[in-house]
């Protein structure tokens, strides 16, 4: 634990009951693990094959995570399978009852929560601090399952015959999470699975579990009953293992391309609903009557959380005139303090791995070897005292062009693509033609100027004068295109209706 | 009891008290004053404030009959000023986020759900009811309070774009200002939190006028709501009989009036309130029949049959105080009558109680005339409560459990609200002739059949005239997420109680029809050219 959680563990904030729970998952021995949680309880993985985690500011090794050996994930399944027979049998009032405790129970453990992000992940505390708030706000939309999962009746379609559907809960779900949110991506699954009466299987990033299996811990003392959440842990297996396992009937994904494509595919052949959130390319676009607020709103947009977010505005379209506010872009970029996460001046922290690093600082070189310009290098930073750290300073490429291998990849790093064109029009042009839908930002003043970028962009979330417009969790996660597999989005009604089908009754009562 | 087995069915014994610690001996001292004679006081702009009234109410012990507080008749200057303070909390709690207002309604949910057996006591204190009948009372009121956390999802409004070319439109419910609710004595914590919550995670703010019988758990969970975040002035709590309900009808800063309680008292706010420009939502009396039939599961039917009629000591609005036995079904009557007789009266707060006192003297005084009205004109009192002793509370205003047979709708019996632990019985030959008996009644509250058959309960529900049915649940009140739907003359409004209704009661609606030419959108051309017109 690094001295931040240490503080925080001992603080009075923290319940005496929590300050037991970090130690009791990761053991203490000198090399510690993560356990596996099923049918309600934190087990020691059997196997021999592990994956080391490290703290992206130091790569030291916190904790070893095991690739689960099949008899434990059928173990898990089974558990699941098991805890399904009761649990969609239990009132939705009870239901709903463990997801208000759990509400209570993470609401008090915030801190903690984001303690272990920081330390696991990478990401400042402000950021880890609003991930967990984020999070625990999709926990309190399925607390209005009672109005959510509603289903509709019609009386007298026909003589002496009424009609009316239930909701009714699919079985076991699964769900496979990535490492940039460790909370806030298993809370788009979790919470309204189970509240709608399904049982769940999570396989958290390997990079990152920790946070979960608090998260675990708070679920368990919040009265859920054994076996209805599960974790295994591990890298391809677990995957192939859930898209096969017959008893898995739906299965929520967030990651990369390559394996969303992988689950979906997969997934569907077996016959299983299946919802994947996948890579993206967001653009914002300035205009020349943007607010003098918008470039300090596409720098925090651009650089937040290392650029790690699937939300991140990583290619800036200057409109016209707008394209003389470059120069501001890179001064107010060069302020940002990269530091390690837990430090309190840490404004952008780590990305999570040397391999990343390394992906990220070849794509910025293809971007110079193919005409772009560098007008800030953020490749080689020095972060006093975390020389092994994964740090990469605020980056900003000039004069990117749609062809440039560093436009058509994703970067998923602190670095912001810059493109100038000469109206929006043709920034809508550009827009439309990337093949990612996740999301996009207009900053303007003028009404028309939205209107029109609102209707015409083909992207499924957009800000207006926002420059991160993640739904909240009454509505639904929408991205669109080449960034989501699926019929039925994360969070909202589609969410619900995800994880729910619709049994009708017609009954017929002769009179 | 039946009411305990609904409660007990909805919680499925998920009670688990993972909440805050809120220090639950402050609540009950600081708005009784330590005088030998206690107030209740006043919650105005987030204070509790003792009256300046000379006209104090005595609030008695209905089990002892002793004075446990006086409860004041506010004065003029006292309503206005919970009004202005509730108008003043308006201008920022209607733009407070609805995130805000959401959390603290979780942290509400929280505190209550830790203080429910705290709640029940004074209930028990003031209104007689059991305790197990008084824990019944919070945990409905609770359940509304965690409705209103759904605020998020309830209170979306619609959205339709390109109407026309370059033209959305959208709709917002937006808080409509200052509410006001008159609550009856009969559920003095599960009524103010039908209202309060719902209005004020919508954006409204409050006056609330509880009954002047038991506004002790009112008082309660104003300390709870304080504890839980709530910016003073956004409820305000005024005490009074007569004075009180006429200015919220009148006062022109108040928007909405929710009313609960008798017929006399509804059909007046409703008219008055109406006539000033308001929305009114009323609901009053009632009469509940239960059908018997001769294919119910015997056994189950006649506990819920006790259960529903003399829960609560028959004073609900959803007290199944009318059974219509069909057919061979009335042969069961016997043995009703003997159940009913070993239901054990007591006061509320002792641990063998079945039912407690009746809420007043009066009120005893008039459930007993209607006994007798009933024995004069020809019905049979199989089971007389009227005389009734209770050791140690010889003072109480007990009624027992009470059968009266062979009534007909002629009766003054049965044209008139008991409200009390009086069961009367109707037989007919029948389904088709309990119906009619049931639609022939004025009030539309609720009503319940018992039987084994689906085809019977099938026609039942879909021809009788009542809003609210159980089949085979003897007290069909709606959970929160539906709303309380009593009709004909149980309910005058456009909008029920809680649910979507309720949201709706709270809400007006904006629409905003915006047209952004799309020739004005802004390039970086036009924006260094010449002004043009266009």
């Amino acid at each position: 634990m690094n001295s931040q959680l240490t503080k925080i563990m001992n603080s009075k904030l923290v319940d005496l009951k929590f300050r037991q729970i970090l130690t009791r998952y990761a053991s203490t021995s000198s090399v510690p693990t993560t356990k596996l949680f099923i049918n309600g309880k934190f087990v020691e993985s059997k196997t021999s094959d592990w994956v080391e985690l490290r703290n992206p500011a130091t790569n030291e090794v916190i904790s070893k995570v095991p690739k689960s050996t099949r008899s434990e994930m059928q173990e898990a399944v089974q558990s699941a399978k098991d805890a399904f027979k009761t649990w969609s049998h239990t009132s939705i009032m009870a239901r709903q009852q463990v997801i208000f405790n759990f509400r209570e129970i993470m609401k008090k453990n915030l801190k903690p929560l984001a303690a272990k992000i920081t330390e696991e992940e990478g990401k400042t505390w402000g950021n880890a601090d609003k991930e967990v708030f984020r999070a625990l706000q999709i926990v309190e939309h399925a607390c209005s399952i009672t109005t959510l999962g509603m289903g509709e009746s019609l009386a007298g379609i026909a003589k002496d015959m009424d009609a009316f559907s239930f909701r009714a809960p699919l079985g076991v779900c699964a769900g496979i999470s990535a490492f940039n949110f460790p909370t806030m991506i298993p809370l788009w699954m979790i919470p309204m699975s189970i509240v709608c009466g399904n049982t769940f299987i999570l396989k958290p990033s390997e990079r990152d579990p920790g946070a979960v299996m608090m998260l675990m811990e708070m679920l368990q003392e919040a009265g859920l009953p054994n076996g209805v959440v599960n974790v295994i842990h591990g890298t391809f297996e677990p995957v192939t293992f859930l898209c096969d396992h017959p008893d898995v009937k739906a299965l929520s994904f967030v990651g990369s391309d390559a394996g969303g494509k992988y689950v979906y595919e997969r997934g569907c052949k077996n016959g299983k609903r299946v919802q994947s959130n996948m890579g993206a390319k967001c653009h914002g676009v300035i205009m020349p009557d943007a607010d003098e607020k918008s470039i300090g709103q596409l720098v925090g947009a651009g650089f937040g959380m290392a650029g790690q977010k699937c939300m991140t505005l990583c290619v800036a379209i200057f409109v016209g005139e707008a394209k003389n506010r470059i120069p501001e872009l890179v001064e107010l970029s060069k302020k940002i303090k990269v530091n390690a996460g837990h430090e309190t001046d840490a404004q952008l922290g780590p990305v999570v791995s040397p391999e990343s690093k390394e992906r990220i600082c070849k794509l910025v070189q293809s971007g110079i070897d193919e005409g772009a310009k560098i007008v800030l290098d953020g490749r080689n930073p020095v972060v006093p005292g975390y020389e092994k750290g994964n740090f990469i300073g605020p980056t900003i490429l000039t004069g990117v062009k749609p062809n440039m291998t560093c436009y058509k990849k994703e970067l998923f790093g602190p670095v912001i693509e810059v493109m100038t064109v000469d109206t929006l029009d043709e920034a809508i042009k550009v827009i439309n033609s990337n093949p990612y839908g996740n999301g996009t930002v207009i900053f303007t003043k003028s009404g028309s100027a939205a209107r029109k970028f609102t209707h015409e962009v083909d992207v499924g979330q957009i800000g207006v004068n926002v420059p991160v417009p993640i739904p909240l969790p009454m509505f639904s996660f929408t991205g669109s295109r080449g960034s989501f597999l699926g019929d039925l989005n994360f969070t909202g009604k589609a969410g619900m209706e995800f994880y729910t089908q619709i049994k009708t009754v017609t009954q017929h009562w002769r009179d | 009891m039946a009411s305990h087995e609904l409660f007990s069915m909805q919680c499925d014994g998920h009670h688990h008290q993972i909440v805050s610690q809120v220090r639950k001996d402050v609540f009950l001292p600081r708005f009784y004053a330590s005088a030998s004679t206690p107030t209740t006081k006043l919650f105005i702009n987030g204070k509790f404030v003792e009256s300046k009234t000379k006209e104090w109410i005595d609030l008695h012990n209905p089990a002892t009959n002793e004075v446990v507080t006086r409860v004041p008749q506010s004065t003029q200057a006292e309503m206005e000023e919970a009004v202005a303070a509730a108008k003043e909390a308006f201008r920022s709690w209607s733009k407070t986020s609805i995130l805000s207002r959401q959390q603290i309604m979780f942290k509400f949910q929280n505190i209550i759900k830790d203080n429910m057996k705290l709640l029940a006591k004074n209930i028990t204190l003031e209104q007689g009811k059991t305790l197990m009948d008084a824990e019944g009372d919070v945990l409905r009121g609770l359940q509304v309070v965690e409705h209103s956390c759904s605020v998020t999802s309830l209170q979306l409004g619609e959205s339709l774009s390109s109407i026309a070319k370059d033209m959305d439109a959208m709709s917002y419910r937006i808080p409509i200002g200052v509410c006001a609710g008159i609550t009856p004595f009969n559920f003095p914590a599960m009524i103010p939190l039908w209202m309060f919550p719902l209005a004020l995670v919508c954006g409204n703010t409050y006056v609330i006028k509880p009954s002047e019988r038991d506004p002790g758990a009112c008082m309660m969970l104003m300390e709870m709501f304080n504890e839980a975040g709530a910016p003073k002035g956004v409820v305000n709590v005024i005490h009074g009989a007569h004075d009180a309900v006429n200015f919220i009808c009148d006062n022109p800063e108040i928007k909405a009036i929710s009313f609960v309680g008798s017929d006399t008292a509804g059909k007046y706010i409703y008219e008055r309130g109406s006539k000033n420009g308001k929305r009114v939502q009323s609901n009053m009396g009632a009469k509940n029949h239960g059908v018997i039939m001769p294919d119910a599961n015997k056994e189950q039917t006649l506990n819920q049959l006790v259960g529903a009629a003399f829960g609560a000591a028959g004073q609900r609005c959803m007290a199944l105080s009318t059974a219509v036995f069909v057919g061979e079904a009335k042969n069961w009557i016997p043995e009703l009558v003997e159940r009913a007789r070993k239901l054990k009266v007591n006061a509320g707060h002792e641990p063998d109680a079945d039912l407690g006192p009746v809420i007043s003297p009066q009120s005893k005084k008039r459930i007993e005339a209607l006994i007798q009205s009933g024995i004069n004109e020809g019905a049979k009192c199989l089971l007389d409560g009227r005389n009734i002793t209770v050791p140690k509370y010889e003072k109480g205003n007990f009624v027992g459990p009470t059968v009266l047979a062979d009534v007909t709708p002629k009766m003054q019996c049965y044209q008139e609200e008991i409200f009390g632990p009086v069961l009367v019985t109707l037989s007919v030959d029948t389904l088709d002739d309990a119906i009619n008996v049931i639609n022939n009644n004025r009030y539309g509250n609720g009503t319940a059949i018992f039987t084994t058959n689906g085809a019977t309960a099938r026609k039942f529900t879909q021809d009788i005239d009542v809003g609210q049915v159980g089949v085979n649940v003897p007290i069909p009140v709606p959970l929160p997420m539906f709303s309380f739907t009593g009709s004909r003359g149980s309910f005058l409004g456009d909008n029920n109680f809680y649910g979507k209704a309720g949201i709706n009661f709270y809400t007006q609606l904006k629409t905003v029809t915006s047209m952004w030419r799309e020739q004005d959108a802004t390039d970086s051309k036009a924006h260094v050219a010449m002004p043009v017109m266009r």
